[in-house]
């Protein structure tokens, strides 16, 4: 039992493939309210809007990559300490390491599956929350 | 299951399009890389890198785990070339030659849909990986109905799939041919009579037939080839189930039959009761039933999580989050097994079970807890509460599937020994009369009718004084035989008593019931049944009542037995309908 209910993620990512299965995915699946950001700037202009329970962000980006647009939505009061998951496909685990130095609850790899995609981030969820 | 069968589909669009746009992003790929051999850039580098680094991270999410794995190794070429920040030396040029062909051709091999395709890496199993995963987790126990979550809905629809089944016969013995045809026609086969193999031969290499009767001794006195019997069984009809027919009793005839490859052996005088028994077992393309599971989960979202898995394994899966809710779903859903979670805020799961237990209908049902708990003592206290199993979360959804399936057949089986009768496999009388109750109880619901019907077999004790029990029992089941073949799969069959059956049609009216029962009746009455010296036939007779107006159960079975007494009274195989005292307009 988590103590606090996942309903809206926030996906900052680039490409729009996985932008469309990924937000299908954690929609049609996991009955999430998924806002989708095609790029840290943007997600740094709207993430207070949305207040998200939880940012899905990716590492490898154009102009601000993950780890820089993480550090921007932490200026942000109300994104101070929502958690991140990075999704990367590089998993090594000393890297998985350094993502949660960065202030990463933990990372996805990628490429995913969508159909099982939700469930990994309600159980990520689940042990944060835990 | 209509949110999965939409995912799905959606998904199914989503890999389409990606497909179709697969090659436009090789040939966008080809040219940065062409361009940068004639002039260095490193702009045209980072989006080289970024378009490869796309396929590689979208690649098995759409199905295309080849190309996930070829755009990896050439990635981290590109990154090579990147942080030596000069054109590509000629092995590197090389390299990218050999990456790029790989990734080219696994661009045009999407997954297989075979349950062996290799999970591309960590939790990434491409295409149907809940479903294909269940699949391979439950061979092993062998329960359930699996169907890939791309083939929704999960409920296979299995009304009627064997009637009409067609059978060939080959015998040149034309009163055989006839009675056959006439007999096991009842039962909802159709014969086609052939006197030459040859011919046979021919007509099931256009269409394959249900099964083959094979009379041994055909074309007067010459028996038939068995060598090429034989060869046939080998060849072209190897799935199809192969019967023989003889005069004779001895070993040597049945030996034959054996080695050409017969499945089943019958002597003449034939017994149609037992060749239809036969036939049944033969054909059946056995689809069970799916596990109804009824999910209790105050978070919704792992609610729908474990109701999308159990569904996309087959499985009719329902979730209520809110667990006051439970007796009214229990009596509603009438699962095979709950799974409920521990910790709930109105009441805890522990308390839940409980409450279930105590309620003397619901003592069978598996209660499966699932809880992040992973204190044996305490997991052990959860099962003194009445609970069967405990599963710790987060599961996997293989595994949730797998430990749900093999707990919910268990249970079948065992509910199947306190409510079916066992010479006809039908509902018992207690069982029968709860069913009506949920058919009522439904019907009520969605403003519909359903009728009762009550049927006895005419002066059956006669025909176990005259041919003896064992005969008394066949004929029974022949009538358990027709009503299950010719009723609906979502009607229920009871047996009632000894020669005495009872029916709920649902959705059903007077009328319609009528004219289904009254070709039963006709039907059975045509049956000739092996007796003792000689076959003989039987009827039977029938009372039916409609609710509404009556909406209880016991009014119900009440006018039902009122008007076969009767459709007895006024002379017997025939079928009567109650008349309520108010006259109802349909």
């Amino acid at each position: 039992m988590s103590s606090r209910q996942l309903s809206r993620i926030m996906m900052i990512e680039d490409e729009a493939d996985i932008q469309a299965v990924a937000g299908m995915a954690l929609e049609a699946v996991g009955g999430f309210t998924v806002q989708v950001c095609s790029s840290g700037r943007e997600a740094v202009q709207c993430a207070a809007a949305f207040a998200p329970d939880l940012i899905l962000l990716d590492v490898m980006m154009p102009g601000m990559d993950g780890p820089t647009t993480l550090k921007s939505l932490r200026e942000i009061p109300a994104m101070a300490a929502t958690p991140v998951i990075f999704m990367t496909a590089k998993v090594q685990p000393h890297e998985v390491a350094r993502y949660q130095e960065l202030g990463a609850i933990d990372v996805i790899a990628k490429p995913f599956d969508p159909m099982t995609l939700s469930a990994t981030v309600t159980s990520i969820w689940a042990q944060h929350y835990g | 299951m209509a949110d999965a069968a939409n995912f799905a589909e959606q998904l199914n669009l989503l890999r389409q399009s990606y497909r179709a746009a697969l090659p436009a992003k090789l040939i966008e790929i080809e040219k940065t890389w062409q361009g940068l051999q004639t002039a260095w850039n490193a702009e045209a580098l980072d989006s080289l890198h970024r378009q490869v680094h796309n396929l590689s991270g979208s690649g098995a999410a759409y199905g295309f785990t080849r190309v996930s794995e070829a755009a990896r190794p050439l990635e981290i070429l590109i990154q090579s070339i990147g942080e030596a920040q000069s054109a590509a030396t000629a092995p590197q040029q090389e390299k990218f030659a050999v990456l790029f062909a790989t990734l080219q051709q696994a661009a045009s091999e999407p997954d297989s849909v075979s349950p062996d395709s290799a999970p591309a890496r960590n939790a990434a199993t491409p295409d149907n990986g809940v479903a294909q995963a269940n699949l391979t987790k439950l061979e092993v126990d062998g329960a359930g109905v699996q169907t890939p979550a791309a083939q929704m809905p999960a409920v296979p629809a299995n009304d009627n799939q064997t009637s009409n089944a067609l059978i060939f016969l080959i015998s040149d013995d034309t009163v055989l041919a006839h009675e056959l045809e006439l007999q096991v026609s009842y039962f909802s086969y159709r014969v086609h009579t052939f006197t030459q193999l040859s011919d046979l031969e021919g007509a099931a290499s256009e269409t394959p037939p249900a099964a083959i009767l094979v009379d041994m001794l055909t074309t007067g006195d010459e028996p038939i080839d068995m060598e090429r019997v034989a060869q046939l069984k080998q060849g072209i009809l190897a799935t199809v189930p192969l019967v023989f027919i003889s005069s004779h009793e001895d070993i040597s005839h049945r030996l034959q039959a054996v080695r050409a490859g017969g499945d089943a052996y019958f002597t003449k005088p034939l017994d149609t009761g037992e060749l239809i028994d036969k036939l049944d077992s033969l054909t059946a393309s056995h689809t069970p039933e799916p596990y109804h599971i009824l999910i209790v989960e105050d978070d919704s979202t792992l609610a729908r999580y474990y109701t999308l898995n159990l569904q996309a394994a087959g499985m009719i899966a329902s979730a209520i989050t809110d667990p006051l809710q439970v007796l009214h779903a229990l009596s509603e859903f009438r699962p095979d097994l709950i799974l409920m979670d521990v910790y709930m805020p109105a009441c805890n799961g522990l308390e839940l079970s409980t409450v279930i237990r105590q309620q003397e209908d619901f003592v069978s049902i598996p209660i499966v807890f699932l809880s992040a708990e992973t204190d044996l003592s305490k997991q052990m206290a959860a099962m003194s509460r009445g609970g069967d199993d405990f599963l710790t979360k987060p599961i996997k959804p293989a595994h949730l599937v797998a430990s749900v399936a093999s707990r919910a057949h268990r249970s079948r089986v065992l509910r199947s020994l306190m409510v079916r009768d066992s010479l006809t496999g039908l509902f018992n009388h207690t069982a029968t009369k709860e069913q009506l109750d949920i058919a009522l109880a439904r019907s009520r619901r969605n403003e519909a009718q359903v009728t009762f019907a009550m049927i006895d077999i005419d002066k059956f004790k006669s025909v176990n004084d005259t041919h003896g029990h064992a005969v008394g029992d066949r004929v029974i089941k022949s009538l358990s035989r027709l009503l299950q073949q010719r009723l609906r799969k979502t009607d229920i069959v009871g047996r009632y008593g000894g020669e005495e059956f009872a029916a709920v049609l649902v959705d059903t009216d007077g009328p319609a019931a009528l004219s289904v029962l009254e070709e039963i009746r006709a039907h059975f009455a045509q049956i000739r049944h092996q007796g003792e010296a000689e076959p003989f036939s039987v009827t039977f007779s029938c009372g039916v009542a409609t609710s509404p107006p009556w909406l209880e159960a016991n009014e119900l079975a009440d006018a039902a037995d009122k008007a076969l007494y009767e459709a007895k009274r006024t002379g017997r195989n025939r079928i009567v309908t109650s008349e309520p005292l108010l006259e109802v307009t349909s």
